[in-house]
């Protein structure tokens, strides 16, 4: 469990990152910084992406990953957008947003099964083939709205900026969606498959676990998720458009990168992405205060975020071998403890 | 271990007194984490002689032909070739010396045709081109210096196994190799076409080359060796010239005396209705009109020449590779997607990349097919009923571990096999399909193995095991069938075989 599960000392260092970042940036900006309204506006904002992020590291999860998360997201937004106006007239705003939000989640679960059977069943790497899917989905979408953007019956606005108790309705729902993952990864039989597989899909395959239907299914969790966050921002906007969030995916991958969730698949836990959003939107809006007035801010963000994800990726690989050592040092000692011989021959 | 020292003290001297050698390993010692694969082993080649290097799976031989190639860096010890210290360790340094190896896969390019494949030098620059005139006249010049009749126009991947073994050799032969490792040779061959290699071997040695030979048919050995080599568990145990062993004092060597020959004695009988029923099975490629019973508590095994279809029908019965034709019943109802079934479970034979999740504790591999078992009434999995079915199947299998929350990494060969094992028998399934169990595992591991496997049969699991080893078939198997080019040719009861007749069966491939 544990070696699936990552180390402990990871949560910490994501938990001091958090606090770290909190009080250095309460330092430069005492007067704005470390109020209550910066705090929940920087919770508001996190929802799209945070859900974004869990896509990647559920994929990630199953040695895989999902870039066509944002075409999605914006897919199913226009989805929503579409049919709640169409249906606005027959069956009044609310009653139509409804199906639009079916419709939206609908688009999400669809798209995710496409990309869960093309990557079982070509049995290619899933970064060309969600690439292709990616530019499918923004292709349809662009097809179908001819690029304009489409407004709502602004009858989910509450979704967008409604609070409860003062959080951000949109954040009490990311937490809500990652502990349930949460639950499903490391709870469930399934959880424990999709381990399996991105432990590695050959040993599964030879355990004859069905490795087809937990990317499928996989897929389809991701697909299901990015149209909540899709969902999420036609909310937040009523409007929806297909270059929508465009730079986000990259974030989101940072996100899922900085969970501790392995890219390569069968280690890591869900939970922590809720962490490394807090973190990440952190980091967002210190630059956003340091360079808010200079032209290059935008720039300057990608930039930070281009460096961030190599150097979390080469720290994170550091420190899996580390533990990898040292967890192997440590049983080998308290085997020689035990003074049993280690009977051994390499093939 | 030291049993045999005085004839070890004695052998080595006189293949010193034999001019300057071929190959010279002094001292070797190498260690791969907790485990020692070599152990302070010294191993002397003269020139113009075949050299045999025997030993049970696991023994070290392969890490030593490795270590001789330049593939691997020993961790004490030196390697000298024709007197001279390979000064720094890598394949291009040996190669340089004359060392060529032929590996079991051959390592040759099935697209290719014969002559192309006999003048590809990986040591040469991409940029040079290779003339195919050249090259056609060089492979003849090649193969007739083997007396080989094989048109160095032929696609490589048409030839038989034989033949591209031959032209592996050529190869070697035709980029001035003097050394010439070959690992297990004749694995894949047929009883005619081993003649035919060891005569061409022959005939090289006569011309002054050097051979070093890995095999564990000691039929083989005796017949070809001008000395023979006995490594086990990483150590030299014998060494000295071909005259001074016969077969049976090489197989005791190997096996330290504890040749194990328990035959199964209280088999199940054979119930009317099976519990597998196979009819028919075939795959384009691999086998053909395969027809066989499991019955419950009773075993059956696949006997065959490696590459002659006993694996893939392992396979497709477990339901990993797809026949085209033909049926598979379990209790008399045809099930189609057996993969999905846990009735049946399958054990692959290379524990490594295919049967452990090497980085996962000893408890998350052996609760793998057995998820059901451990779930709560709410339907999540509880760590602690994995705990429980572990150290349940930890004493049950006697794994040799302080704790089940270990990383399976951590164990031997043989503990790690025992892993497989529960993993497959947690759910306590029907069938269970045992591919190779017990390659590269000690004496005693194996032994206890077999125990778990005659008890799991008592106890009612029908087994299917495929084996290289005619001695492990013996031991656990109440019935044989045979299998040569993806075909069954003979079914025999096991209790009526002695090993030498089963042998005879593989490799004579139904040409009596």
């Amino acid at each position: 469990m544990e070696a699936r599960l990552g180390s402990r000392q990871y949560v910490i260092a994501l938990i001091a990152l958090v606090v770290l970042l909190f009080v250095i940036l309460s330092i430069l900006a005492p007067s704005t910084y470390p109020t209550l309204r910066n705090v929940l506006s920087m919770a508001s904002q996190m929802a799209p992406l945070g859900l974004l992020a869990l896509c990647v590291s559920l994929t990630f999860l199953i040695g895989g990953i999902d870039l066509s998360i944002v075409a999605v997201a914006n897919a199913g937004a226009i989805a929503a957008a579409m049919t709640s106006t169409a249906l606005e007239p027959s069956l009044g705003a609310p009653g139509a947003s409804l199906v639009g939000v079916a419709a939206c989640l609908a688009v999400g679960v669809i798209a995710g099964v496409i990309n869960g059977t093309l990557v079982s069943q070509l049995r290619v790497h899933p970064i060309p083939i969600t690439l292709g899917t990616m530019a499918l989905f923004t292709g349809i979408a662009t097809g179908v709205t001819g690029g304009a953007t489409q407004f709502g019956t602004g009858s989910l606005g509450f979704l967008g900026s409604g609070t409860i108790a003062m959080v951000p309705v949109s954040f009490l729902l990311f937490v809500i969606v990652v502990l349930a993952l949460a639950i499903i990864t490391t709870k469930t039989r399934f959880g424990f498959k999709m381990y399996a597989v991105g432990a590695s899909d050959k040993v599964s395959r030879f355990a004859r676990l069905e490795v087809e239907k937990v990317q499928v299914r996989t897929y389809m969790l991701s697909g299901f998720i990015a149209s909540i966050a899709g969902l999420v921002m036609f909310a937040g906007s009523n409007a929806a458009n297909v270059s929508f969030g465009s730079s986000w995916l990259i974030l989101a991958i940072l996100i899922a990168v900085l969970s501790g969730v392995d890219p390569y698949g069968g280690k890591g836990r869900v939970l922590l992405v809720l962490l490394a959003v807090v973190g990440m939107q952190q980091v967002q809006t210190g630059i956003n205060m340091a360079l808010g007035r200079w032209d290059g801010a935008s720039f300057a963000a990608e930039f930070t975020f281009g460096v961030l994800l190599i150097a979390v990726l080469g720290l994170n690989r550091r420190l899996g071998k580390a533990e990898r050592r040292k967890l192997r040092k440590k049983s080998k000692s308290e085997e020689i403890q035990q003074g049993e011989p280690t009977l051994a021959t390499p093939a | 271990m030291t049993s045999d020292s005085s004839a070890n003290a004695a052998g080595s001297s006189v293949l010193e007194a034999g001019g300057p050698s071929a190959v010279i390993a002094q001292g070797i010692t190498k260690t791969y984490g907790e485990v020692t694969a070599l152990d302070n082993v010294d191993f002397t080649v003269r020139p113009g002689t075949v050299h045999c290097l025997v030993g049970e799976n696991g023994s070290g031989k392969s890490t030593l032909t490795k270590i001789i190639a330049g593939v691997e860096a020993q961790d004490s010890g030196t390697v000298s070739v024709e007197g001279r210290v390979l000064s720094s360790i890598d394949p291009r340094t040996a190669i340089q010396h004359g060392v060529r190896v032929i590996y079991q896969d051959l390592a040759l390019f099935p697209n290719m045709s014969v002559a192309e494949n006999v003048v590809f030098q990986g040591n040469r620059s991409v940029l040079i081109p290779v003339s195919n005139r050249k090259a056609r006249k060089k492979a003849s010049e090649a193969l007739a210096a083997l007396d080989l009749n094989i048109d160095p126009g032929t696609r490589l991947g048409d030839l038989s196994t034989a033949e591209r073994q031959l032209v592996a050799i050529a190869r070697t032969v035709s980029s001035d190799g003097k050394i010439i490792l070959m690992d297990e040779p004749t694995a894949s061959l047929t009883s005619r076409e081993i003649d035919q290699l060891l005569e061409t071997v022959d005939r090289l040695r006569q011309q002054g080359l050097s051979f070093v030979f890995i095999s564990h048919k000691l039929r083989e050995v005796t017949s070809v060796a001008d000395d023979v080599t006995v490594l086990r568990d990483g150590q030299l145990i014998s060494t000295g010239r071909a005259g001074e062993y016969s077969q049976e004092r090489i197989a005791e060597l190997m096996t330290g005396g504890l040749v194990e020959n328990n035959r199964r004695e209280t088999p199940a009988q054979e119930e009317s209705e099976p519990v597998v029923e196979v009819r028919g099975l075939g795959l384009a490629s691999s086998f053909h009109d395969i027809d066989f019973s499991m019955h419950r508590g009773r075993v059956l095994g696949l006997a065959g020449l490696v590459g002659s279809g006993r694996i893939e029908i392992g396979l497709s019965v477990a339901g990993l590779v797809r026949a085209e034709r033909g049926t598979v019943r379990i209790h008399g109802e045809s099930v189609e997607n057996r993969r999905a079934d846990n009735r049946l479970q399958y054990v692959p034979d290379d524990r490594l990349t295919e049967g452990l999740f090497l980085d996962w504790s000893i408890a998350d591999n052996i609760v793998t097919n057995h998820l059901d078992g451990v779930v709560t009434p709410r339907g999540t999995v509880s760590p602690s009923k994995i705990g429980e079915l572990a150290d349940d199947w930890r004493s049950k299998l006697r794994v040799k571990t302080p704790d089940v929350s270990h990383p399976v990494s951590s164990l031997s060969g043989g503990n790690q096999q025992r892993v497989l094992l529960a993993r497959a028998l947690a759910p306590e399934p029907d069938v269970v399909i045992l591919n190779n169990p017990t390659v590269g595992v000690d004496i005693g591991s194996r032994a206890d193995i077999h125990d778990v496997v005659r008890n799991a049969a008592d106890e009612g699991t029908a087994f299917l095991v495929i084996s290289d080893e005619p001695a492990e078939l013996l031991s656990i198997c109440d019935d044989l069938v045979f299998i040569h080019e993806g075909r069954i040719i003979d079914r025999r009861s096991a209790d009526s075989l002695s090993e030498e007749t089963l042998i005879d069966i593989i490799s004579e491939g139904g040409r009596s």
